[in-house]
């Protein structure tokens, strides 16, 4: 069992910055959730108090119900891996997986068996005698994942591990921490400003902005459902479009700008008839528009990413004026060559509409 | 092709650069080959009426040549001490110098003026910082460690006569321990934030931290201290000129001191030579020592 609880917990360095606000996050026993934010919003911060590596200015950290704020890092069983490794160097790999168990004054034998597991899991076998310098930077990240693993620590802590590797490595390792993930049935914090790597790898991703928590929940949920302007633009791969109108009623029917509110979420939104909002459309949300049928949006191509099965298409509205990305399947959208005009219609029914004062989005779940 | 034109080019860069090497070569070169050519000359200036003529390896063999073990030429013993007295300088320099980077390796308030002013020592020269031992400090009756001896009720021992090789070495690491101290400090400030975080979740303690982790990874910054700090202790003269003028008799003798005497003293140009000689090979096969082991270092883990 490890449960890992942060109640209120915030962070004041000496300087006045308050990197970390207030922020209260339940991680379940055998739970991967990752932080995720852009640089500077206090991912870091907060996972080197759960380390022990920060003092927590208020707030409290509990680990299987017993309080932490107090104890040494060694006392917390926790394991951390750093974005640029921190092996040490003038040790072999066998010895940087080694050390922290001989000061933990663990018997040779079981030493010898617990890094000779993780490095046939890892596949770091015949590297055991090499300095660290003689490794690639993917073999490097292994070890120091290897050094967490022979702790067999309640938590593992992941601080940006792959922000170092080439893509298609990033690719291969998260691949495989997710296996580990399973394989050790650890629990797990991973720290990222990769959107793309958070959805693909977290049980639950918390949003961080600035220091506060924005939102918490499953990948899914959260891209579907984002608690705040904020979040939908962060979460996504091309971003969500934003289109800023006002929202009004004509003859019972709600219309942001010229989109018509789908029923479904028109209850939610009538007590903000009036006010400036704004709309918030996921690029594959459009369609092209069948003949006969007007359609939502139109505008002109401006620019075409090919990506093989399908085409983003960078459009610019023609009431507007606004640049607009659209995911269209390759088949369906390979007549919009460069400067055409384009017919999109919209998914009513996956359209997001946010405050456009607060941010704040209309329809929760 | 470009290189026909790069060769041109260059060809017609030599002789602007003429200048610059041939004064850097007088510079850095002629002085020591000048001491090179005396060496092997018979040249003393107390003997007029003795012609300077070539004299082999004379020079050398009067210092060198072992008549029988139990009278060696004093040169031996001179030998003997400037080495110990330049490797215990460089030890105690190494010990107190990283401890003392480790003390300081911290952001507190006021680090940053204690560091300067730990540098004072180093910008003193060594012949006034050797009066000022000599007179104001060491002095058994003016001096603080007389006062402060006689306060307390003891008699003060001249420890510049007891103990002079204790107090030149004493001396030197108090002059050359700011320089060790810099370049540690340096080397400690570059490690990798990170890997102190680590060894902390490690569970390492303080001891370990510093003499598993940090030692290790500023070995190279030490070395280079001693390689720097060997050239310029084995050549120490001021101060020894200044306190112990290399007594009492020829007990805190380095080399150069010896260099000089002979020169000023015994006024024999071609032996001052061949001691001069005899110093700088000595330099060069310590810091060759030394340099080898940093390559062998570096190529295992930088
Ligand atoms: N030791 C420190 N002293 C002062 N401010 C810090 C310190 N460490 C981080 N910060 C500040 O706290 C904020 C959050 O930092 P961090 O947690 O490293 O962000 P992230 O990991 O999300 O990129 C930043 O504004 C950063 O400048
Ligand atoms: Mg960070």
């Amino acid at each position: 069992m490890s449960k890992v609880e942060l109640k209120n917990i915030s962070k004041v360095f000496p300087d006045g910055v308050r990197a970390v606000d207030n922020v209260t996050i339940t991680i379940e026993n055998e739970e991967f959730v990752v932080l995720v934010g852009p640089s500077g919003c206090g991912k870091s911060t907060t996972l080197r108090m759960v380390a022990g590596l920060e003092d927590i200015s208020s707030g409290e950290l509990l680990i299987d119900g017993e309080l932490m704020n107090y104890r040494e890092p060694r006392d917390r069983n926790i394991a951390m891996v750093f974005q640029n490794y921190a092996l040490y160097p003038h040790m072999t790999v066998y010895e940087n997986m080694a050390f922290g168990l001989k000061i933990k004054k663990i018997p040779m034998e079981e030493i010898d068996r617990r890094v000779k597991e993780a490095a046939r899991i890892l596949d770091i076998e015949q590297y055991l005698e090499r300095r660290p310098k003689a490794l690639s930077g993917g073999q490097r990240q292994r070890v120091a994942v290897g050094r967490a693993i022979v702790r067999q620590p309640k938590v593992f802590l992941f601080d940006e591990p792959l922000s170092n590797l080439d893509a298609k490595l990033r690719v291969q390792m998260r691949a495989e921490i997710i296996a580990l993930h399973k394989r050790l049935a650890a629990t797990i914090v991973y720290v990222t400003h990769d959107q793309v790597e958070a959805m693909t790898m977290g049980d639950k991703i918390v949003v961080m902005k600035d220091g506060l928590v924005q939102q918490i929940g499953a990948p899914l949920h959260v891209y579907h459902n984002p608690a705040n302007r904020f979040v939908a633009g962060f979460i996504g791969s091309p971003p969500i479009n934003f289109i800023k109108c006002r929202l009004e009623d004509r003859g019972g029917s709600l219309y942001a700008g010229n989109i018509r509110v789908a029923d479904g979420h028109a209850g939610a939104l009538r007590t903000a008839v009036g006010r400036e909002i704004e709309v918030g459309i996921r690029p594959e949300d459009f369609t092209i528009a069948i003949d006969g049928d007007s359609g939502e949006m139109s505008g002109t191509v401006a620019m075409i990413e090919p990506l093989g099965g399908e085409n983003n298409l960078h459009i610019d509205a023609d009431d507007t004026g606004i640049r607009f990305i659209a995911s269209l399947g390759a088949d369906e959208s390979g007549f919009l060559h460069l400067g055409r005009k384009a017919r999109l219609g919209i998914k009513k029914n996956h359209l997001k509409y946010f405050d456009a004062e607060t941010g704040r989005a209309f329809l929760t779940e | 092709m470009p290189d026909g034109l790069q060769f041109r080019h260059k060809k017609s860069d030599y002789p602007f650069l003429l200048p610059a090497v041939i004064i850097v070569a007088v510079m850095t070169q002629v002085p020591f080959l000048m001491t090179l050519i005396f060496s092997f000359i018979r040249w003393n200036l107390s003997r007029p009426d003795m012609a300077r003529v070539f004299y082999g390896l004379r020079n050398y063999t009067y210092f060198l040549r072992i008549r029988s073990l139990s009278e060696l030429h004093q040169f031996y013993g001179v030998f003997f001490q400037t080495v110990v007295i330049t490797l215990m300088t460089l030890l105690f320099c190494s010990i107190l110098g990283f401890l003392l980077a480790i003390l300081f390796d911290h952001q507190v308030p006021g680090v940053n003026i204690a560091r300067t002013l730990i540098l004072g020592p180093f910008f003193v020269m060594s012949t006034a910082s050797g009066v000022i031992w000599k007179t104001t400090i060491l002095n058994t009756t003016f001096g603080w460690y007389g006062v402060i001896a006689k306060a307390l009720g003891m008699t003060p021992v001249d420890l510049i006569s007891y103990y002079p090789k204790a107090t030149v070495i004493a001396l030197f690491t108090w002059q050359w321990l700011p320089f060790f101290f810099l370049v540690i400090l340096a080397g400690l400030q570059g490690i990798d934030k990170d890997l102190v975080d680590c060894a902390r979740i490690d569970g390492a303690n303080w001891w370990q931290t510093t003499f598993k982790i940090k030692l290790p990874l500023i070995v190279n910054h030490l070395q280079v201290a001693i390689m720097l700090g060997l050239v310029f202790v084995i050549k120490e003269f001021g101060l020894i000129l200044t306190t112990t003028a290399g007594g009492p008799g020829t007990r805190s003798y380095t080399l150069p001191y010896y260099v000089y005497m002979e020169i000023f003293s015994a006024s024999n140009v071609g032996r001052a030579g061949a001691l001069a000689t005899m110093t700088v090979l000595l330099t060069l096969v310590l810091v060759n020592l030394i340099y080898r082991s940093i390559q062998r270092r570096n190529a295992q883990y930088r």
